[in-house]
């Protein structure tokens, strides 16, 4: 028997140190990783309350929110690769054409 | 109290995987990085499976996550299999600051959030089958199913589009 | 309790002790038809036969030295075998190899299988990556090219056996066919099965990650000693799993007139390593670009045809 507050409470600390990661990290990889943990944490969230209240709707979100992820991940990697043909780094910092 | 197995379970995948999305956040070097995500997947997934009572979402998450999404990343990190020199980051200036944001935004979210779940899990009653969910999906949400293929299909052109030198 | 816990534990140590000594005598009989078909005699002077051949090399590979490229990435170098070995051994837990004998049944073994054959891609980037020089990272990055594309068709293909059963768990699977076999109902599926699996295997047609000519051994090549044993057992460790696959999805399991179920099975295992044995003894290597073009441009659809006719099918009878 585990009380959901402490499922919630805990998919907001990982919800927390991903976007800790995806604010202070320079590298696009790990930028984008950050993302896909928050994302994670939201899943974890979503099965948690869904388990805990016995209907399905947690669970199809989830189903949605990997599928999400799985084309942010694609698209996300294919701008990286991009971005490294025509700049040849892979740091946000030195992504700064349109900052003036 | 009686100490719980269930409540060990818990606290024992509860802490795996805060570690390893630590190790996410603070390891410098991206393989050992998404090492440490691929680690925090799995066992996400193992707690879906052991406590949740969700066995498809659990298979969905090892094999969307961690077979296809985790190799993009290693996938590409590898091909460009930069030098050491080249992971170098600036450190972040303001890092009081932003621990401090962070535990507000985290207090802020407790504070809209806890207190109001009265829900209780109990592991071991048997989940939902993957019958009734596929059920669900494929009635109810049939328009959001369909538009999330469409979704993953504009992703997957997009990429394409995008990674490709010239069309 | 504990005495299923026993009996558990007990099956356990069966199905991987046993496991281990058929991938140690597989890669026997591999030399020894390969060699027969080649108008050779394959190995012969260790024990009668050659039949001590196995025992003899494990032993060599267990007493080498242990290799560790300078330019390597240590733990990761250590780690990536380990990984492939495991993500190949876990997934005998949910065979079932006849009615009963099985480590344990999961009502969803086919989605398990799937999953943790795909964690094993990573192992193979992992090592080809951690070994730090250039063919060992082309192999790899080629090998998880083409166990990526091919899980596609793999699945795909098996989705129109499950349509037809009805059930994702192994045992109701094999049940299902106890009248007729699903190779009968899906042939073109049972058929990119077998090509699917066999460049998930990065068996001889599509053998590309170890060409030699090219890359010497792909991303096993500065591995030496007993991590190399490593890659070894759990390549044929996977070619166990695909044919067990093979014989539950299509071939009915251990359905089978007057022999005991588990005799079935392992005949009907057996056939289908011979079969890629002589596969490798037949066919020459694919080059790259001619592999993926049959992947995507044929296989796909043909797989997703497939699943549109059974679900036709389905719905009108």
């Amino acid at each position: 028997m585990i009380p959901l507050s402490h499922i919630i409470i805990f998919s907001l600390i990982i919800f927390t140190i991903g976007m800790v990661g995806a604010l202070s990290r320079r590298n696009v990889f790990i930028v984008l990783m950050s993302i896909e943990l928050m994302l994670n944490a939201v899943n974890i969230a979503l099965i948690g309350v869904s388990s805990a209240m016995g209907n399905l709707i947690g669970q199809v979100l989830a189903i949605f929110i990997i599928t999400v992820a799985a084309g942010e991940a694609a698209v996300g990697l294919a701008i990286v690769v991009a971005l490294y043909r025509n700049r040849l780094t892979v740091n946000v910092d030195a992504i700064n054409l349109l900052k003036w | 109290m009686m100490i719980n197995a269930w409540d060990v379970v818990f606290f024992f995948l509860a802490g795996l995987i805060l570690l390893s999305a630590l190790g996410v956040v603070f390891i410098r070097h991206p393989v050992y990085s998404a090492l440490s995500l691929l680690a925090n997947l799995c066992v996400t997934a193992i707690l879906y499976l052991s406590l949740m009572g969700a066995p498809f979402i659990a298979m969905v998450q090892i094999i969307v996550y961690a077979g296809a999404i985790m190799v993009f990343f290693l996938f590409v990190i590898m091909l460009m299999n930069l030098s050491k020199g080249e992971y170098q980051e600036r450190a972040v200036p303001w890092r009081l600051l932003l621990g401090l944001g962070a535990a507000a935004l985290f207090a802020f979210q407790i504070f809209i959030l806890a207190g109001e779940w009265r829900g209780v899990l109990s592991p071991g009653a048997g989940g939902f089958g993957v019958k009734a969910l596929s059920h669900f999906i494929f009635t109810r949400y049939i328009l959001a199913f369909e538009l999330v293929s469409v979704l993953i299909f504009v992703a997957a052109l997009g990429a394409v589009a995008l990674a490709k030198k010239k069309l | 309790m504990t005495q299923e816990l026993v009996l558990v534990v007990i099956k356990m140590i069966v199905v991987f002790a046993v496991a281990l000594l058929v991938v140690a005598y597989l890669t026997y009989f591999e030399r020894k038809i390969i060699g027969h078909m080649q108008l050779r005699l394959g190995p012969m002077r260790v024990g009668p036969h050659g039949l001590l051949q196995p025992i003899a090399d494990g032993l060599k590979l267990f007493v080498k030295e242990d290799i560790v490229p300078h330019d390597s990435d240590r733990w990761t170098f250590y780690f990536a075998p380990i990984l492939n070995l495991v993500c190949a051994l876990v997934l005998l837990a949910v065979i079932p190899f006849s009615y009963n004998f099985m480590v344990t049944r999961l009502n969803i073994g086919v989605l398990y299988i799937l999953s943790l054959a795909s964690v094993g891609t990573i192992a193979l980037l992992l090592a080809g990556w951690s070994s730090g020089s250039k063919y060992p990272i082309l192999g790899g990055l080629r090998s998880a090219a083409q166990i990526f594309s091919y899980e596609i068709f793999l699945g795909f293909s098996i989705m129109g056996v499950l349509m037809i059963s009805g059930s994702l768990d192994l045992v109701k699977i094999v049940e299902a066919q106890s009248k007729v076999w699903n190779i009968v109902y899906q042939p073109v599926a049972f058929v990119v099965y077998i090509i699917a699996a066999l460049g998930e295997l990065n068996r001889t047609p599509f053998d590309l990650p170890e060409a030699e000519t090219e890359l010497v051994a792909g991303f096993h090549t500065e591995y030496s000693g007993f991590k190399f044993a490593y890659f070894f057992l759990a390549e044929y460790a996977n070619m166990i799993i695909v044919s067990c696959m093979a014989v539950i999805l299509f071939l009915g399991g251990w359905k089978g007139p007057v022999l005991p179920g588990i005799v079935w099975f392992l005949i009907k295992m057996c056939a289908f390593f011979y079969f890629f044995i002589w596969v490798r003894a037949t066919f020459p290597r694919y080059r790259y670009d001619q592999f993926m073009r049959i992947g995507w441009k044929i296989m796909l659809p043909v797989t997703l045809a497939n699943i549109l006719v059974t679900g036709i099918v389905m719905m009108l009878v």
